[in-house]
């Protein structure tokens, strides 16, 4: 089971390398979509998430969450669907 | 028997159209159609918002797909993109000229519904393909359909000294404007249409590479990316739409462990640009940096998934590029699931 703590943390450390101009004080109720705007910055986060996490990432799984929802509640997704995951194993 | 790469043949077929455009007009036909449920409507276009986020373009030969309605709306409109496919690839072999081609072999991911690609661009170029000239359809080949016309090209005997292969993916004639199903719009936004040929040869006279082995392998998973058929006509779909990504790239790593391939600092290389993604994902794993993965980046931005065509236009960049004994490699995986490793050198 990975940990919403750590998926955040993931998130952050991913926005402040890549939107140095966003704050990531307030993290949990930025939208993704506001902040990515290029695909190639969507999946480089995908694919840290997945690096950071150990896990693996579906798009479309996540569907629009990606680009709707906010980081609080993607890492709530991705804490779900991983659980879900694993379940299946 | 020694195969060369005598020529690439890359014409961009269609108009151009932006990530924006696409969504604009996907957005406005799903208002104009009022379509039900509205919620899931909702959450449809906000997934299509994510295939289509960020800069990237697409050609487009049917660009009335959204008013697509009927089998013979779908069947005219393929008949008139590959005809128009066959036009720009005959104007472009004519003018680079060529030895008489012995086999001509029309190739596309998607069926067939036009008799004859072949016997129509063999017509089209006139003497330059002889008369008795073996010419075969191969089509319903997935995203590797044109890898399989090299790979099986590559076995033909001496009889075939100059083989044409010649690549039409008209993917947004597949488009099913009414349907709610996500598959379907996944194809929507990845792909673009596009044409694309290519000359092999026994002769290495002004070759640019020397074709090396073509390995493949297929993983029992024939579903995985397949056709669903609609009340009018067919659609792209896939089995497992939420372990999708997951399953291609297990699919193209365990491909890869069975095929002998093999990577050098030096080689450059293509992959098949099935999306953004999968590009990335699968580029990692495999050890390949994004330096050396920019041409398929960059020709997924310009023209998105030509479906079997991409390869060839990215491969003829490598070897415009590629310095004389440069290894040029590409992967190509799609529908089967079906993964071919193919190589070259530049001559």
């Amino acid at each position: 089971m990975i940990d919403r703590q750590a998926v955040l943390e993931a998130i952050r450390e991913f926005v402040a390398a890549h939107f140095p101009t966003i704050s990531v004080d307030r993290l949990e109720t930025l939208r993704a979509g506001d902040v990515i705007q290029q695909s190639l910055e969507l999946v480089e986060l995908v694919l840290h998430l997945e690096e950071k996490l150990g896990i693996e990432i579906n798009i479309n799984e996540l569907g629009e969450n990606l680009v709707v929802q906010n980081f609080g509640s993607l890492a709530d997704e991705l804490v779900r669907s991983e659980g879900k995951v694993r379940g299946e194993k | 028997m020694k195969w060369y790469i005598r020529s690439v043949y890359t014409p961009v077929v269609g108009e151009r159209w932006d990530n924006q455009e696409v969504f604009a007009r996907i957005s406005a036909h799903f208002r104009s159609k009022s379509l039900r449920p509205v919620e899931e409507v909702e959450h449809l276009l906000a997934l299509i918002r994510v295939y289509l986020i960020g800069a990237r373009t697409r050609y487009v030969q049917c660009p009335h797909f959204l008013d697509l309605r009927s089998f013979n709306d779908h069947a005219v409109a393929f008949a008139a993109a590959v005809n128009d496919s066959i036009g720009a690839l005959s104007k472009e072999v004519r003018s680079a000229g060529s030895e008489p081609f012995d086999a001509v072999i029309g190739v596309s991911s998607v069926g067939q519904l036009l008799p004859g690609i072949a016997d129509r661009l063999a017509t089209d170029l006139g003497a330059q393909v002889k008369s008795n000239a073996l010419l075969l359809d191969l089509s319903n080949g997935g995203c590797t359909a044109s890898s399989r016309a090299l790979q099986l090209a590559s076995t033909l005997d001496s009889q075939h000294r100059d083989v044409l292969i010649a690549v039409v993916e008209p993917t947004s004639t597949l488009a099913d404007p009414l349907s709610l199903d996500r598959p379907n719009w996944q194809g929507i936004c990845t792909f673009g249409d596009g044409a694309a040929g290519i000359w092999l040869s026994t002769d290495p006279t002004g070759a640019l590479a020397e074709l090396g082995p073509i390995n493949s392998s297929h993983r029992g998973d024939a579903d995985l990316i397949h056709w669903d058929i609609s009340s009018s006509y067919y659609r792209f779909s896939v089995s497992d739409f939420e372990g999708f990504d997951r399953k291609v790239r297990t699919g193209i790593l365990g491909a890869l462990s069975e095929i002998d391939w093999a990577d050098t600092k030096d080689s450059l290389w293509a992959v098949h640009p099935a999306g953004m993604m999968l590009l990335l994902s699968v580029a990692k794993r495999i050890g390949l940096d994004r330096s050396r993965l920019e041409p398929s980046i960059r020709h997924f931005r310009t023209f998105s998934n030509m479906s079997s065509a991409s390869i060839l236009h990215i491969l003829r960049d490598l070897l415009e590029q590629a310095q004389p004994g440069q290894p040029v490699r590409w992967l190509s995986m799609g529908a089967g699931f079906h993964v071919i490793y193919g190589n070259c050198t530049r001559l």
